[in-house]
């Protein structure tokens, strides 16, 4: 009898763990608002990846304003979704959205104009600090730190609700919709293990024919590793046709002067893996722009080596003066000011100005009509960051000599974008009729607005490169440009190699590997992955001890086994890079899988800090990569989530609202214990409760099937 | 309800195909087997097993899932090819859990059936015992206990059918072996004419032990023939517990009954376990069987057996196509309609192969006749048999391919360890979420479904032994099905030293290879921090195939079998007639060749002689039994004395095949008490024993 007490104890137990509902409420005040001349007030509605809409709603809560009923109506996209009457004694009005389109949306509130003139306009109509989106994600939380700030004035004015539990978070979809789930989380998991780790490309596809590929590959170094005849159509007839032997070039190409490459190759496996050994030693370093062929036999290179200048002569230094926004690509427009255009420029600057003081300085030249309400303004956004603003005269005005300056900190080699945002207001006196009536708030803004960049000395050469591969971007935790390790060889022994070697540089500088990316075969479902984390938060993830525990001699003393140490990443990062890949993966089940475009993640776990781009295709991880790798690091905090829209312009910051989760504790028995709350916590327990039940099910069944009249007749005398 | 049960079953599969994340699956695969280990907790009732299986199955399914889609490397053919084969054996082995567990699913309760309390309408049996070359004294104790069945006079006759004295071995081209033939063609007529038994042979042994059984059951003709090997002695009450089964199912052809040794196989006998443990057999018999006979599907063994003689004249007698006859025979008559059933009490009281050669020989036999049967009369091609008799034969057929599965195990860790190739390609995390929680889940069913009939890895052990020899008779059976012949096991043999088998030179050579392996395995895992990880799983693996290997080893140290009959274990009062003195003592084993007794010391004069012993407990009308006394020795207060039977007359003869197999009860108490749980950790611990045992033996005596 105890026996069964016990039993039955222990299985109550085993289920009881109850799923945690999570609740995200967005008060209206933290997103920008805007009011319309129609009398609205507009706010962004935001995507709502795979989010049921039922799940959302918006909680109005209006001024109480006179004895007038309040007939406030709720427009999507300039639709009509709802209407209501509100007496003077309720002015509260909770709407729950239906068929919201899931790729964001405008939402207005549009009350008569009599009463936003009674009320002073939208702002006071509507009490947008009591008021708020309300998202009901159904699901457990996610375990991350709390976010209380919002990146500057532009930041969250968008809503993205997420959580690494996407599939098992949507049960309100419908049966079918989680089947195809179920079938596309299994298919899209064969992925992540670092012996599948291969490039989906091979020899003469897109990305390494001449031309596409280095565009399309982002700044800083790029490790291209393969055979001399794999890499046939990356790297030009001139170098390869020096290469007879195992060989490691650092490429720069004056075209592009904030890329190089680092080409490790040879005439066969053997030899790449020797390169590739090569490159890893602590000691091994090269000239500038000079490519090295390594003896196999002996691929000592501070003996033997002869060095081999094979690139092309240094890039020009070239400081960058003034710029006008048409050298830059853009002309002179005009907007709306009271819709959602945002005027975009892109800039290339030479040189890192991240250390430098001082400041680039944006001279805007413009006008604009009047009609905007005191405190309008055109704020300034730089790689996302927000830097400045100018105010918008209501009586209307010129920019001519208004300037803004840029901190040269919010600048980074390679590209820059600028973006201006206005924060507008509509004058009520021009709402109500009062005067003016006719006047749209435009801004109109020229060509010739211009940008000043100090100059930055001398761009990035293969010096900067190379010393930068050997220590600079090992050199902390935080995000910044780091490597992109290019494969052309599908192989495993090529994988490994470059893995080799990537986690020989972080072992050599004892440091913190910032930066990496890994790649997916063709399973992935044409999803790739960008991980970044830091080889500490992998460790801790792993076992909590460091993969890597010998000394950096142990490279030097074997080498060959370099090539061959297959199984340190096959165990090591392969299944390191699994949990934040799959949580990765989850969400663009969960959210992006309906969308266009690539997003980036940036989550902190535990103490690892984990930033990851997606895209459906190679194009869009292109983009997406190219748009990581040019944002600063302290664009992307805990927590931020950036979508890229089509075409890889669309770019805009969310902001996750997550809840608290507990803190990760240090000492092994502690972190075992949190690691094994955080599974159950993240676990989809109705998952596994369906397979429970599916098997007790199969087990009844089991049961009836077994009672036949053969066993009646046996059994009995 | 079959529907419900597919449909429900595919969806359990389609479950366990889904990918949930690592840590998912580690919650996943933990709760599964901690439910497991708590199911195991509670009291045995039939649903909870069901429950148990049904998870247990779920977790190893996730794991093969996985081990399919995941882990099969792809890069270089070396490493795939062997990746592959490894792949395949892991599938057979799950098939061969799955298949097992179908056969068992409902392990059928058999009650004994009463017969009619009218005497006159029991069926007419033929006692059919085929002998080979069996010595007579062997033959003699079987068809003597044989004429000892209970059985209303008139109704019951014995057939000794002699395949040795057959007119060819009589007249063969090798003179003395014709005389030996007509020597023992005379030997067997004359002591059968003694005991009431009628002797038959034949001109020709033509199609071996089922075409002696046809060419007797054309000389007889009783409603029933019941079939007993030459050292399979029947106990007195085996036609009243079987018969009764015919009387309930006017289709039931056979019925089968388990069959008992009393002496031990040569592992038993090499690791020096029999009695300790249960039997190789008592699995077969315990289990297998009963669930067979829910599935309708029990199957002749060859001896032991009661069959319908209708049922056998309309598929034409005994199967000759196969040298497994009997389960051919069984499956034909299935096929046509016929029922079976098992009667689980063991009532046979038999010998096993004395030599691991012998064992070897045997179960070549059985392996080829069961690829026979599937090559040549598949069962899923078979017209007549209901589903589940086709996969319980496919399933018994398809259990003898375990040596090539066995084999590659063996060899596979050697891959890398040796030669560093990766035969599976997953992570360590990977590798603790799916294959630890299957490996558990499968110990633990196995533990919890046959934990009373086979200790834990004792499969192995066996499996091991065998594998290199059955495995090329296999290979042989299907390029050639029809080429395998009949094999007679011998059962006589007896050892008079301790000698390594010539069975074991393939364990000696993968031990050494074994133990390459790890020892190079374990330098690296020193001297390599970068492939530690990736060792820790092949190293085990390694090291388990070590102990595997050393514990065959152990098996395979012939010891010493100075007795041709085993003694059989007895606590019976006997008194003592020597020298015109009666001498209360205790009967304490007994076999047809001789017995001992304690008695008191000195209480048995020293002169040694022949005296009477005297049964009480045997009947009125048991005579006294002529011994003659062979030896004496003290152990406490007691002498013990060894006694050779003298078996004076027929009647003797009689009583003493009564002594010794007359009762099926005391074969159902050594059963019983061989069969009680052992414990996992016990089970373990005796394997590694057993491996230390042979490393012992390995370095002692080398």
């Amino acid at each position: 009898m105890s026996r069964l007490v016990l039993g039955v104890a222990f299985l109550l137990l085993l289920l009881a763990a109850p799923a945690r509902a999570a609740l995200v409420q967005l008060p209206l005040d933290r997103l920008v608002t805007r009011s319309s001349p129609d009398g609205g007030l507009a706010f962004a509605m935001p995507e709502l990846w795979g989010m049921n809409a039922d799940s959302v709603r918006l909680e109005l809560v209006f001024q109480p304003l006179g004895d007038d009923p309040l007939e406030p109506e709720l427009l999507v996209d300039g639709k009509v979704v709802a209407r209501e009457r509100l007496s003077p004694q309720r002015f509260a009005w909770s709407h729950r959205f239906r068929d919201l389109p899931a790729g964001g949306s405008t939402v207005r509130v549009l009350l008569s104009r009599e009463r936003l003139c009674t009320a002073g306009g939208p702002a006071g109509a509507l009490d947008a600090a009591a008021s708020r989106l309300v998202v009901e994600t159904g699901e457990e939380g996610v375990l991350l730190p709390a976010v209380d700030q919002l990146l500057g004035p532009f930041g969250g004015n968008e809503l993205v609700v997420w959580t690494p539990l996407g599939v098992a978070g949507d049960w309100q979809l419908s049966w079918a919709a989680r089947l195809a789930q179920g079938w596309a989380l299994r298919d899209l998991h064969r992925a992540p293990r670092v012996r599948t780790a291969r490039l989906p490309i091979g020899r003469g596809s897109f990305e390494l024919l001449p031309g596409v590929d280095t565009d399309a590959m982002p700044g800083g170094l790029n490790v291209v590793i393969g055979t001399l005849d794999e890499l046939e159509g990356l790297v030009s007839e001139r170098v390869l046709g020096q290469i007879g032997a195992a060989y490691v070039g650092l490429l720069t190409d004056p075209a592009q002067p904030f890329k190089a490459w680092l080409v490790i190759s040879g005439r066969d496996e053997r030899e790449v893996a020797t390169a590739a050994a090569a490159v890893a030693r602590p000691g091994f370093a090269w000239p500038n722009g000079s490519a090295v062929l390594l003896d196999p036999a002996d691929p000592d290179l501070a003996a033997v080596a002869p060095y081999r200048v094979l690139t092309g002569p240094r890039q020009a230094d070239a400081a960058p003066a003034g710029r006008s926004f048409a050298s830059l690509g853009w002309t002179t427009g005009t907007w709306r000011l009271d819709q959602d255009r945002i005027v975009e420029v892109d800039l290339l600057v030479n040189g890192d100005p991240a250390a430098l003081p001082g400041a680039a300085s944006i001279r805007l030249n413009g006008d604009y009509a009047p009609g905007f309400a005191a405190g309008s303004a055109l704020h300034l956004r730089a790689n996302g960051l927000f830097v400045g603003s100018v105010a918008l005269d209501p009586q209307g005005g010129s920019l001519r000599e208004e300037a803004l300056e840029v901190p040269l900190h919010r600048l980074r080699q390679g590209s820059n974008r600028l973006e201006l945002i206005p924060e507008v207001a509509v004058d009520p006196q021009i709402l109500c009729g009062a005067g003016m009536g006719g006047i749209e708030p435009t801004l109109t803004l020229y060509e010739d607005s211009s940008i000043d960049v100090p100059w930055l000395g001398s761009p990035g050469g293969a010096s900067d490169i190379a010393s930068w591969m050997m220590g600079a971007d090992l050199a902390g935790s935080e995000l910044r440009q780091g490597a992109t390790w290019v494969l052309g060889d599908q192989r495993p022994q090529t994988v490994d190699a470059a893995l080799t070697l990537l986690a020989a540089r972080a072992q050599i500088a004892s440091r913190f590997l910032s930066e990496a990316r890994i790649t997916f075969d063709r399973g992935f479902s044409g999803t790739d992955v960008v991980l970044v984390g830091s080889w500490a938060g992998i460790d801790k993830i792993l076992s909590g001890r460091p993969i890597i525990d010998e000394p950096s001699g142990m490279f030097a003393a074997d080498q060959a086994r370099l090539a061959d140490a297959r199984g340190l990443f096959k165990f090591g990062l392969g299944s390191a890079a699994v949990e934040p890949l799959r949580q990765i993966v989850q969400l663009l089940v969960a959210r992006n899988a309906p969308q266009e475009g690539s997003a980036m993640f940036a989550f902190q776990r535990g103490s690892q800090r984990v930033v990851a781009v997606a895209g459906r295709d190679g194009t869009e991880l292109v983009q997406a990569v190219q748009s990581l790798v040019e944002r600063r690091r302290d664009v992307m905090l805990e927590g931020d989530v950036v979508t890229i829209g089509q075409g890889g312009r669309q770019m805009v910051a969310h902001r996750a609202i997550i809840e608290q989760g507990p803190e990760q504790p240090e000492g092994q028995l502690q972190t075992i214990a949190f690691e094994l709350v955080r599974m159950a916590q993240e676990t989809p327990l109705r998952w596994l409760a369906v397979m429970f039940g599916a098997v007790v099910l199969l087990a009844f069944l089991t049961l009836a099937a077994t009672r036949s009249r053969r066993v009646r007749d046996a059994e009995t005398a | 309800m079959v529907v419900a049960w597919l449909l429900a079953l595919g969806a359990v599969l389609w479950l366990a195909s889904i990918d949930v994340g690592i840590g998912p699956q580690i919650l996943l695969a933990g709760g599964g087997v901690l439910s497991v280990l708590v199911l195991r907790l509670l009291p045995r009732a039939h649903a909870l097993r069901l429950l148990l299986i049904c998870l247990a199955l779920f977790v190893s399914a996730r794991y093969l899932l996985w081990r399919v889609t995941e882990t099969v490397p792809t890069g270089h053919w070396y490493e795939a090819v062997p990746a592959v084969i490894l792949l395949l054996a892991e599938l057979y082995g799950f098939w061969l859990l799955t298949s097992g567990v179908f056969m068992t699913i409902r392990p059928l309760e058999r009650v004994v059936a009463r017969l009619p309390a009218e005497r006159r309408s029991w069926p007419t049996v033929d006692i059919l015992v085929p002998t080979y070359n069996e010595p007579w004294p062997l033959v003699e104790a079987t068809l003597v206990a044989a004429r000892q069945m209970r059985w209303p006079e008139g109704r019951m006759r014995v057939w000794c059918c002699d395949d040795g004295g057959t007119e060819a071995f009589r007249n063969h081209a090798d003179p003395a072996r014709a005389a030996a033939a007509r020597e023992r063609h005379e030997e067997f007529k004359r002591g059968c004419a003694a005991i009431g038994v009628t002797y038959i042979t034949r001109p020709e042994n033509k199609g071996a032990k089922a075409g002696n059984l046809n060419r007797a059951m054309q000389s007889c003709s009783g409603e029933l023939v019941a079939v007993f090997d030459a050292d399979h002695a029947p106990s007195a009450d085996f036609l009243e517990k079987t018969v009764g089964q015919f009387f309930k199912d006017d289709r039931l052809a056979l019925v089968q009954t388990p069959h008992f040794f009393i002496g031990p196989d040569p592992l038993e006998k090499n690791l020096g376990m029999f009695g300790h443990m249960p039997s190789e057999a008592d699995m077969f018999y315990s289990m297998t069987l009963k669930g067979l006979d829910f599935w309708n599907a029990a199957f002749f063994c060859g001896s032991a057996a009661v069959m319908r003689r209708k049922a056998l004249d309309e598929i034409g007698g005994i199967k000759q196509q196969t040298v497994t006859e009997d389960a051919h025979t069984a499956m034909e008559l299935h096929s046509r309609g016929w029922n079976s059933a098992y009667v689980n009490v063991p009532m046979v009281a038999g010998l096993q192969p004395a030599t691991m050669t012998s064992l070897v020989k045997q179960r070549v036999r059985w392996a080829q006749g069961m690829v026979q049967i599937f090559l040549l009369d598949n069962p899923f091609l078979k017209r007549g048999l209901s589903t589940a008799q086709r996969l319980c034969y496919a399933a018994l057929s398809g259990f003898w391919f375990f040596p090539f599965a066995r084999l590659v195990f063996l060899v596979a860790p050697l891959a890398q360890l040796l030669f560093g190739l990766q035969l599976f390609d997953a992570g360590t995390d990977e590798f603790l979420a799916y294959a630890i929680p299957h490996l558990a889940v499968s110990i633990l069913l196995n533990d919890h479904l046959y934990g009373k009939l086979r200790w834990t890895f004792m499969s192995e052990v066996y499996e091991t032994a065998l594998a290199p020899y059955v495995a090329p008779a296999i290979l042989n059976t299907i390029l050639h099905p029809r080429s395998p012949s009949f094999a007679v096991t011998s059962k006589d043999e007896t050892l008079d030293r301790e000698f390594l088998s010539p069975m074991a030179r393939p364990f000696l050579v993968l031990a050494a290879l074994v133990v390459l392996g790890v020892a190079n395995g374990l330098w690296t895992w020193l001297t390599d921090p970068v492939q530690q990880q990736t060792l820790v799983v092949v190293l085990g693996w390694g090291i388990f195939n070590l102990w595997l290997v050393l514990a065959v080893l152990a098996a395979m140290w012939e010891t010493r079998q100075v007795r041709e009959f085993p003694r059989v274990q007895r606590d019976i009062e006997a008194t003592l007639v020597a020298a015109d003195t009666s001498i209360a003592c205790r009967l304490t084993d007994v076999s047809i060749t001789g017995a001992q007794l304690a008695a008191g010391t000195g209480a048995v004069p020293d002169e040694p002689g022949e005296a009477r012993l005297v049964i009480p407990g045997a009947g009125a009308d048991a005579p006294p039994l002529d011994v003659a006394i062979t030896n004496r020795r003290s152990v406490g207060a007691e002498d013990l004395l060894g006694l050779r039977f003298l078996r004076t007359d027929a009647g003797q003869i009689e009583a003493i095949g009564r002594l010794v197999y007359g009762r099926s009860d005391h074969w159902q108490a050594i059963v019983e008490r061989r069969t009680r749980s052992h414990g996992l950790v016990r089970g373990v611990s005796l394997f590694f024993s057993m491996a230390f045992r042979g490393a012992r033996l390995l370095l002692q005596r080398s």
